[in-house]
């Protein structure tokens, strides 16, 4: 039986999950950094250690490892920018690259570091800082800040990163250069002219079997594209709209792709209070509603960007946060659910690993 | 020679070990807290950001009196004083990730 391991990041504090009986039963570590803001916690499948982004407003912003699946933590090096003006507020994503060490964080203001010494220091890939299109960048309900970063697994000079609201940039050389990729992108927030400055990406995977397919859940509609992101068509037709921010791919099957489509960025809350996580089998043509043991009154809460995760098992295991501090859980690709968390503080992120 | 005073919150010593009072030297608030840092390294993010500015939510008072420079930290001080370094309650979190 597939087992998991899950990382469940709060506004308040840190949960590390180790699922038992076919991913049905959990047992929970205590609250670990409570009280700081945790942004985001993976795996780095290559070691096998686990990233923490904590912040807190008083204290600022750090980062944390931990070698034995989160029994225990150190304080690693921190990005930290140089030119004595912009002051990092926190990371909102770390991950991993195609060559030993080397990692990448995505942080608010929005920038993006590189480290190659596995964390130990941090440099700003500041090509990307200066683009011509930053002078549209502009920030969203959160912050400006980089979130969703496409780390190509093979090569690691390969990388498609998007931010809120900062559009698409894709880069061949390992960061020294970058090509905006945001053609076919609707942003309602700028005029006719600039719509393909700084369209707001809500969250984005590149798929690891298929090279140059992405999937994007934007501010303004559900897209894919099938050439690493020239070109963006809208898959949204059959959605009950087009707002939402959490997205997750099925590792094994790229014309798999799971939203959580809300009512409009007025409410950020789904239709009707009724919960469903929508999948599509075929690329986008059509959507399946999966909402079996998900709240279907009531539900007046919302889905933060990182807090929709899957473990890459066989069948899919699918792991979903809410503002209202709940966590579900699936392990049949998102059929049936169940509440395996609740009263936490709202949930940032939800990310897991299959255990062998 | 009497010093200067660093007295450290509660709050802050939650998660840096230090004590409640720290002695330094200096001529300004600058002088006093790279003092203070080179003393107890763990202090140095708590309390300043990347471009060595006070952090927003990290109140400084000299004596009784608010400091006047956040970014450059050059209010005087001599010896005698005393500097508070006291977590603001400005610091609830509002960002919607």
């Amino acid at each position: 039986m597939a087992e998991a391991g899950l990382l469940v990041s709060t506004r308040k504090g840190l949960l590390v999950g180790r699922s038992s009986a076919g991913r049905s039963e959990w047992e929970w570590s205590g609250l670990q950094f409570s009280g700081w803001v945790i942004n985001y916690t993976v795996r780095d499948a290559r070691s096998g250690a686990i990233w923490c982004a904590a912040h807190h407003e008083q204290w600022g912003a750090r980062l944390h490892r931990s070698d034995d699946e989160g029994a225990t933590w150190r304080e690693t090096g921190m990005p930290a920018f140089a030119d004595g003006q912009r002051s990092l507020e926190s990371v909102w994503t770390i991950e991993p690259g195609a060559r030993d060490g080397l990692l990448f964080a995505g942080v608010m203001p929005a920038a993006l570091f590189r480290s190659d010494d596995d964390g130990a220091s941090w440099q700003e890939i500041e090509s990307l800082s200066i683009h011509p299109f930053s002078e549209y960048w502009m920030p969203g309900a959160a912050g400006l800040m980089f979130h969703h970063l496409n780390v190509d697994q093979h090569d690691p000079d390969r990388l498609v990163v998007g931010g809120s609201a900062t559009g698409i940039f894709a880069s061949y050389d390992g960061g020294k250069s970058w090509e905006p990729r945001n053609s076919g992108l609707r942003s309602d927030h700028m005029p006719p002219d600039l719509q393909h400055m700084a369209p707001c990406v809500h969250s984005m995977f590149a798929h690891p079997k298929q090279r140059g397919r992405i999937w994007q859940q934007n501010h303004f509609g559900q897209y894919r594209s099938d050439d690493d992101g020239e070109t963006w068509i809208d898959v949204g037709e059959g959605l009950p709209g087009e707002f939402g921010f959490a997205s997750a791919i099925d590792p094994s099957d790229p014309d798999v792709c799971y939203y959580i489509p809300l009512d409009s960025d007025q409410s950020r809350m789904p239709r009707g209070g009724s919960l469903g996580v929508y999948r599509t089998s075929d690329a986008g043509k059509t959507w399946t509603r999966l909402s079996a043991g998900l709240p279907q009154s009531g539900f007046h809460q919302g889905i933060f960007r990182h807090a929709l995760g899957q473990d890459g098992g066989d069948p899919l295991g699918l792991y979903m946060g809410s503002t209202g501090g709940e966590v579900y859980a699936s392990n049949d690709a998102g059929e049936r659910w169940s509440l395996i968390r609740s009263h936490l503080a709202p949930v940032t992120a939800v990310r897991a690993w299959r255990m062998e | 020679m009497m010093g200067i005073e660093v007295h450290l919150a509660r709050g802050l010593r939650v998660h840096v070990e230090a004590p409640a009072i720290v002695a330094v030297s200096g001529a300004s608030a600058r002088e006093a807290i790279d003092d203070l840092v080179r003393l107890h390294p763990g202090l140095d993010r708590f309390v300043l950001d990347d471009a060595r500015r006070l952090r927003r939510h990290v109140n400084v008072f000299i004596n009784d009196e608010q400091i006047a420079d956040r970014d450059q930290l050059s209010d005087p001080v001599t010896d005698g004083d005393r500097i508070h370094i006291l977590p603001a309650v400005s610091g609830g979190t509002g960002e919607e990730p």
